[in-house]
Parts: structure tokens; C-alpha cells; sequence
């Protein structure tokens, strides 16, 4: 019966081509899944996204931290909106999530943190099927000296002394005009066994002149529980586009 | 690295995301319920990850899932069903637009499950078998909605002469 084909194409043809994407597709697949792994209602992931902080540690494991000063709660999706203006137009799709939820299976009371930063928080990044992550955090003079065992942080974060697991390949200090000092490295990759497995990565301070830092981690992703889809093949962000946005003034309290 | 799995999935979804649309539009006759529809299909399918296998699993999975989320849409009681177009108050020359309108009109006097049997057998091309099987009714009520939907398209396919 071509005929009734034919007549039926009729009808199909006026539909023309879909404004659907793929990303669009895998992107609302992830946040299907994610709500399913943090079963909150729709008020509690608005706490979630607004309130979420992790730390870029410069070992393996992701710890949430608290932030010693409140800032305000933005609307659900509203940080990933605002930061997807500050990215390349072909990084992929958005959204802001929490690795205290994905990794931690944290409900949204534990995940609710306060931030420094305007765009403090963990994003993913849906791209060609596969999810990277972005995390920003600003880090207050307290929080370094805690971390640091009160000494602060190093003039030279590409120094790393025999005794420091971890390895800072690729490391680039910059010395800014302004006083700030943007440094990038590639850390070392996850190996071993245990979960979650992170992918390769850049990590990026950019110490500011008043004693605080912006810290940055742009991954491929993590494979293991929590996982939101495959790895991407590369980060989010080239190095370059990196250190772009780690100096916009966007990251930065006060703007 | 993806795994071949994932990228097969990837690939299904970028290669077939316009023709479920189209196979969509044909069930609803709106372009925004459609892309729902489609959305809804594809983000299952894209959950349902290795569950499913084979290409061809997916696809008649896919296939399943869009008839069936359709159908359901259709039960809800709040929902009305759209005209497909303004019915011709006259017979129509047949021209490609008013064919179109000419089918359009004969669709929407059929019921959703009517829809989708007519659609699966003649655009999607399955079986009266394979019809029945994925709409979970019996090949006997395949073979009466299919001569309902005929007998609608023969109705409104009225030619008068210019």
C-alpha cells in the first residue's frame, strides 16, 4: 500500500525537521537520572544548586567543604545559565549538580552549602554523550591557612617537594600585571581501584592579592557510582579557554 | 573513551531523532507535542543504556515507547484531542497541500490506538504480527483498525473535477 505511504508522507513532510538535539536528549537524560540518585523533591535541588561547594583537592578524593560566609540562593539552573554565557559556544550543555549528592549520595540538607564565589559550585558539561564536570570555588584566608597547617600557600605551586603525593604535570605559573598569579597543571590520573575514577584533568589557582584564591578543576569526568554518563575525550576546556575564564571577573565575589 | 555501546547509542539517537519525529507528528499532529513526544522516547532510550542491546533492539524499543507514551497521552482526561487541520467543508481538488489538509482531517477521525496501528503498518512498514505485538492487542483488532483508518482516508480523498 505505497499509496497510503505517500498520503501519509504528505502529513510528515509538513513537520519538517525537528529542533531536538542529541545533547538536548542526553542532557535531560542526566538530570533524569540525577534525580532519581538524589530523590528530592523539585524545592530541594533549588537548595542543592544553590548552595553546593566542593573543593578541588589536589589528591584523589572530593571533600565537601563550609564556606565561613553566606551568600545569596539563586534560582535553580540560574549559575549554569550565567556560566554558560562565559563559555565557548561549542563546550556543550550545562548544568549545575553537586558531588555531594553524585558522590556522596548526600540529600539536600548535607549538600546545602555557602559559597564565596558567585559561580562557586560543580557543573557538568553534556557533550557528544559523554559528561565532563567544571567545579569553582572561591577559598577564604581561613579555609587556605586551615588547609595549609597554617602556613598558607606556596609562592610556587609548581614546587612540590619529594614528600607531596601528588604530581603537577605540565604546571604553568603566571605572573599577572595586577599581583594575582594564575597557575595551571594537569594532575596526576586516578589509578588503583577505588571509586570514584577520575578522569584526566586540569587544575588552576588563581591566588588573589587580598589572601584569598579561586580554585578550578575542568575534568573529563569520573566513571563509578554517581557517574552521570561516559567520560568525555577531553576536558570541558583547552587550557587556554581555562585560564580565560579563571580571569574573568564573573568568578569573583563582588561582581 | 566511550565504550562502543555508548557510541552506538549516541549514533541511534543523532541518526533517528528526525524520523521518530516525523513518525510522531503523523501520531499527534503537532510539531510541540511531537518534539515531547520524541524527548520523552529518546531520553528512555538513553536511560535504558545496554539494556538494550542490539541496534535493532533499541529501535524497536524506541518505536514501543513513543506509540505507547502517545496512546497514553491520549487517555488522560484532560487532554483534548487537537484537529489535525479545519475539516474541508467542500471536496477539495487534489493538490499536494489539500491532500495533506485531506489526510490530516481523515487522521483526526480516528481514535489514538486506530492512529497508531495505521502509522506502524504503513509508515513505520511492520507486520500486522509485529503491530500487534508492540501495541500488546490481537492481530484481529490490528486488521479492523486498519480497515477503519483506510476507510477514513478513502473518505475524505474526494476528487471533483476543476
Amino acid at each position: 500500500m505505497s499509496d497510503v505511504q505517500e498520503l501519509l508522507g504528505r502529513v510528515a513532510d509538513e513537520a519538517g525537521p525537528t529542533a531536538l538535539t542529541t545533547d538536548a536528549v542526553y542532557a535531560k537524560a542526566a538530570r533524569v537520572r540525577w534525580r532519581r540518585r538524589a530523590a528530592v523533591s523539585a524545592s530541594a535541588l533549588a537548595v542543592v544548586a544553590a548552595g553546593a561547594v566542593v573543593v578541588p583537592q589536589l589528591g584523589v578524593e572530593v571533600k565537601p567543604v563550609r564556606s565561613s560566609v553566606a551568600a545569596p540562593a539563586a534560582p535553580a539552573g540560574a549559575s549554569a545559565k550565567r556560566l554558560a554565557a562565559l563559555l565557548p559556544a561549542d563546550v556543550g550543555t550545562v548544568e549545575e549538580v553537586s558531588f555531594a549528592v553524585l558522590l556522596k549520595q548526600a540529600d539536600a540538607s548535607q549538600a546545602k552549602e555557602k559559597r564565596l564565589g558567585p559561580l562557586d559550585g560543580q557543573y557538568a558539561v553534556h557533550r557528544g554523550g559523554g559528561v565532563g564536570y567544571l567545579a569553582f570555588g572561591v577559598r577564604d584566608q581561613g579555609y587556605l591557612a586551615a588547609k595549609t597547617g597554617g602556613k598558607g600557600l606556596a609562592e610556587d605551586l609548581c614546587e612540590r617537594s619529594p614528600q607531596e603525593r601528588d604530581s603537577r604535570a605540565d604546571c604553568v605559573r603566571e605572573e599577572l600585571p595586577d599581583g594575582r598569579v594564575l597557575t595551571i597543571w594537569r594532575p596526576a590520573q586516578d589509578s588503583g581501584d577505588g571509586e570514584p575514577q577520575w578522569g584526566r584533568e586540569l587544575a588552576g589557582w588563581l591566588t588573589l592579592g587580598d589572601g584569598t584564591a579561586l580554585v578550578a578543576r575542568d575534568i573529563t569526568g569520573f566513571t563509578g557510582k554517581g557517574s552521570l554518563g561516559p567520560l568525555l575525550e577531553d576536558p570541558p576546556l583547552t587550557r587556554d579557554q581555562l585560564r580565560t575564564l579563571m580571569l574573568s571577573p564573573e568568578l569573583l565575589p563582588g561582581k | 573513551m566511550r565504550s562502543d555501546d555508548d557510541a552506538a547509542l549516541h549514533a541511534y539517537v543523532e541518526s533517528r531523532r528526525t524520523a521518530l519525529f516525523r513518525s510522531a507528528y503523523l501520531l499527534c499532529g503537532d510539531r510541540h507535542e511531537a518534539e515531547d513526544l520524541v524527548q520523552t522516547t529518546l531520553v528512555k532510550v538513553v536511560l535504558g543504556g545496554r539494556r538494550h542491546g542490539r541496534l535493532d533492539n533499541i529501535e524497536a524499543y524506541a518505536r514501543k515507547t513513543l506509540v505507547n507514551t502517545f496512546i497514553a497521552s491520549r487517555r488522560r482526561f484532560w487532554r483534548r484531542e487537537r484537529a489535525y487541520g479545519e475539516l474541508p467543508e467542500t471536496a477539495y481538488t487534489t493538490s499536494d497541500t489539500d491532500t495533506g489538509l485531506m489526510v490530516r482531517a481523515a487522521l483526526a477521525t480516528l481514535t489514538a490506538r486506530q492512529r497508531a496501528v495505521l502509522v506502524l503498518r504503513y509508515w513505520e512498514d511492520l507486520s500486522v504480527e509485529a503491530t500487534a505485538a508492540l501495541l500488546g492487542m490481537r492481530e484481529n483488532t490490528v486488521k479492523s483498525h486498519t480497515a477503519r483508518g483506510l476507510a477514513a482516508l478513502r473518505a475524505e480523498m474526494v476528487e471533483e473535477p476543476v
